[in-house]
């Protein structure tokens, strides 16, 4: 179910200097964002492929 | 030597000669400048407050507030990753506005970027007349809505975080959410954050779906 899922990217801020970027998600982040879709499914089957 | 009835600030007599008026005029002036010593310094919009109940001990102070620390925008992306917060503060705030979720997803936030069963959590939510009731002592983060908005709704949600830079002890989360949109409801939301009692440094705004519009700003509160 989550192999098509494209990886999203990620907003990063630094308060400290400012510097703001917009990245891919790293294998750890990916990771953990499969598992939340993975999770929402789990909860939600009724909206399962919308 | 006289002195002046409040201050004791070293003043003439009557019988001084004329020829040491200079001198006891700068007797005066250093006494009067020693005392207000502590009116100087201080930085634009600072106020004086006192620092004991000594006379003449005041401190410049900034006034309590709220302290924007920066703004993000959510649209695009699955997440948004804001580092580095100050700990300057007590409290934190962080606000959420029009977040819109493309697509179906949970819509929520992790500290530090922890998700490991870091997060105690009881949250009730209202949809319509339906009232639903959750909680987890467990969780892997802390859901700001268990169902996310999926258009512009006037959507708004705001979570504060009390004594956030505490090493000791685990942090109080109070966070609230309103749709006012279709399926208007609102979710209130109180929990904790254990991760291993380590100050917040940063915190993860996410969906499980995409952000399809919304920001985030970040406040310190003193």
């Amino acid at each position: 179910m989550t192999t098509s899922i494209e990886r999203p990217e990620v907003f990063e801020l630094d308060l400290m200097t400012g510097d703001k970027k917009l990245r891919p998600m790293n294998d750890d982040e990916y990771e953990q964002h499969l598992a939340d879709v993975a999770d929402y499914a789990a909860a939600n089957p009724d909206q399962v492929g919308e | 030597m006289p002195t002046t009835t409040n201050f004791g600030w070293t003043t003439p007599a009557d019988t001084d000669l004329v020829s040491q008026g200079a001198a006891a005029m700068r007797t005066l002036g250093n006494g009067v400048d020693t005392s207000f010593v502590k009116l100087k310094g201080g930085t634009t919009g600072q106020t004086l407050v006192k620092n004991s109940d000594t006379d003449l001990d005041f401190t410049w102070s900034s006034p309590p507030g709220t302290t924007l620390l920066g703004s993000a925008s959510l649209t695009g992306t699955s997440s948004v990753n804001i580092t580095s917060i100050s700990q300057s503060y007590t409290d934190l705030i962080v606000r959420v506005y029009l977040p819109v979720v493309s697509g179906a997803g949970v819509f929520g936030f992790r500290l530090n970027g922890l998700s490991t069963s870091n997060y105690a959590n009881l949250s009730q939510q209202v949809s319509g007349t339906t009232i639903t009731q959750t909680g987890s002592s467990s969780a892997t983060s802390h859901v700001l809505c268990a169902t996310a908005p999926t258009a512009a709704a006037s959507g708004y949600a705001e979570i504060r975080i009390a004594d956030y830079t505490t090493s000791s002890n685990v942090k109080l989360i109070q966070s609230s959410y309103v749709n006012n949109g279709t399926g208007i409801h609102t979710t209130i939301t109180q929990g904790t954050f254990r991760g291993s009692n380590a100050a917040a440094t940063s915190i993860t705004i996410y969906t499980s779906s995409i952000f399809g519009g919304g920001s985030v700003s970040v406040y310190g509160v003193k």
